[in-house]
């Protein structure tokens, strides 16, 4: 895991468990806000994928796993993709900070810890998102079967169960990479 | 792991890792053939618990999770190697969870959107039908695809006395 996160150029540090903590509670929050505003624009009819890029956003900039950037080091343990040509000047006049290492796929390569940690998040998080699917599918075959036990709800039985899909789909995308967050203890500072 | 079993009164060698790759593909075709049959048998039906009681016994034939006497032996406990099995199984299971779940996903999205529902009124049937059958079979996937790991790639083990 890294120890700082690279915003706009701005090297933030993230050694301390607290505020990788304080990270994913702002990332959750972030997402729960943006649903929460998307049912009151149309109820999630077509801006329900919003949910999904803004989980794909928190990735790509926060929590990395299934992204070389980020906190977490990329699941496969490979760098993005390398080109022979040179990056455009735009992007290097864009690129304020970018740490120059000895080795450049350490910044990538997970060490035998790493990947016992990498698959005992995911045993976690597999259990949390299977409860999702089991819980959406009730929704879903209940609202078939007995739509009338769902009327208590504001809102129709195929809208909760797209509502806990995307939140399944939601906790998939960021959960293993949450826990390896929320759980590593304090790591010693990048030099 | 158990190397064989008792079905209908005949003692089945699964010792060789051929064999239990066979078993697998057989018990998935089962699951496919369940959810197959459900999703044939369109609205509101009570054959989705007889699926559910069906895929209950194959699951706890398969093993793994809690059952104590199924093929995989329950996830809690084991030494240290086996532990790491199963995380490792895990982790292989959990990048196929999309390709359950997404096109789920899609067939809710699509009938989630009025405009569609417009076009094709004759599909909102079908496409609340499908994504409940898809979810079903991501459902079972989940349930079973760690175990199916496991039964996969263990190499040929040695004959229980």
């Amino acid at each position: 895991m890294r120890a700082e996160l690279v915003l706009m150029g701005k090297r933030v540090d993230m050694a301390l468990r607290t505020r990788r903590r304080a990270l994913v509670v702002l990332i959750y929050a972030a997402i729960a806000a943006v649903m929460i505003s998307m049912w009151f624009v149309d109820q999630w009819r077509a801006t329900g994928t919003y949910i999904f890029w803004a989980a794909m956003l928190a990735c790509r900039l926060f929590l990395g796993g299934y992204y070389s950037a980020g906190l977490v080091k990329p699941f496969t343990g490979k760098g993005p993709r390398q080109y022979d040509a040179p990056p455009p000047l735009l992007l290097l006049k864009l690129r304020l900070y970018q740490p120059v290492l000895d080795d450049p796929d350490r910044r990538f390569r997970n060490d035998e810890r790493e990947l016992k940690q990498r698959d005992r998040s995911h045993y976690q998080a597999y259990q949390a998102v299977g409860m999702g699917v089991v819980i959406a599918w009730f929704a879903a075959y209940m609202g078939m079967l007995k739509p009338a036990w769902l009327t208590w709800i504001p809102m129709t039985p195929f809208q909760l169960f797209y509502a806990l899909m995307l939140v399944t789909l939601m906790l998939f995308l960021t959960l293993p990479q949450c826990i390896l967050l929320w759980t590593e203890p304090d790591l010693e500072p990048e030099g | 792991m158990r190397t064989n079993f008792v079905f209908m009164g005949v003692e089945i060698n699964i010792a060789s890792r051929n064999r239990r790759r066979w078993l697998v593909v057989a018990i998935f075709f089962g699951f496919a053939a369940m959810v197959i049959a459900w999703f044939a048998l369109r609205g509101p039906s009570v054959f989705g618990w007889i699926v559910f009681v069906a895929f209950a016994a194959l699951s706890r034939f398969l093993g793994g999770g809690g059952y104590t006497d199924g093929l995989v032996p329950p996830f809690e406990g084991g030494d240290e190697r086996e532990r790491n099995r199963r995380f490792r199984a895990h982790y292989v299971a959990y990048q196929f969870l999309d390709f359950m779940f997404l096109p789920a996903l899609i067939a809710v999205a699509w009938k989630a959107n009025p405009r569609n529902m417009e076009r094709f009124p004759e599909l909102r049937g079908f496409f609340e039908q499908l994504s409940v059958a898809l979810l079903a079979a991501g459902w079972i996937l989940y349930y079973t695809l760690p175990q199916a790991i496991l039964r996969w790639t263990e190499p040929n083990l040695e004959e229980q006395p």
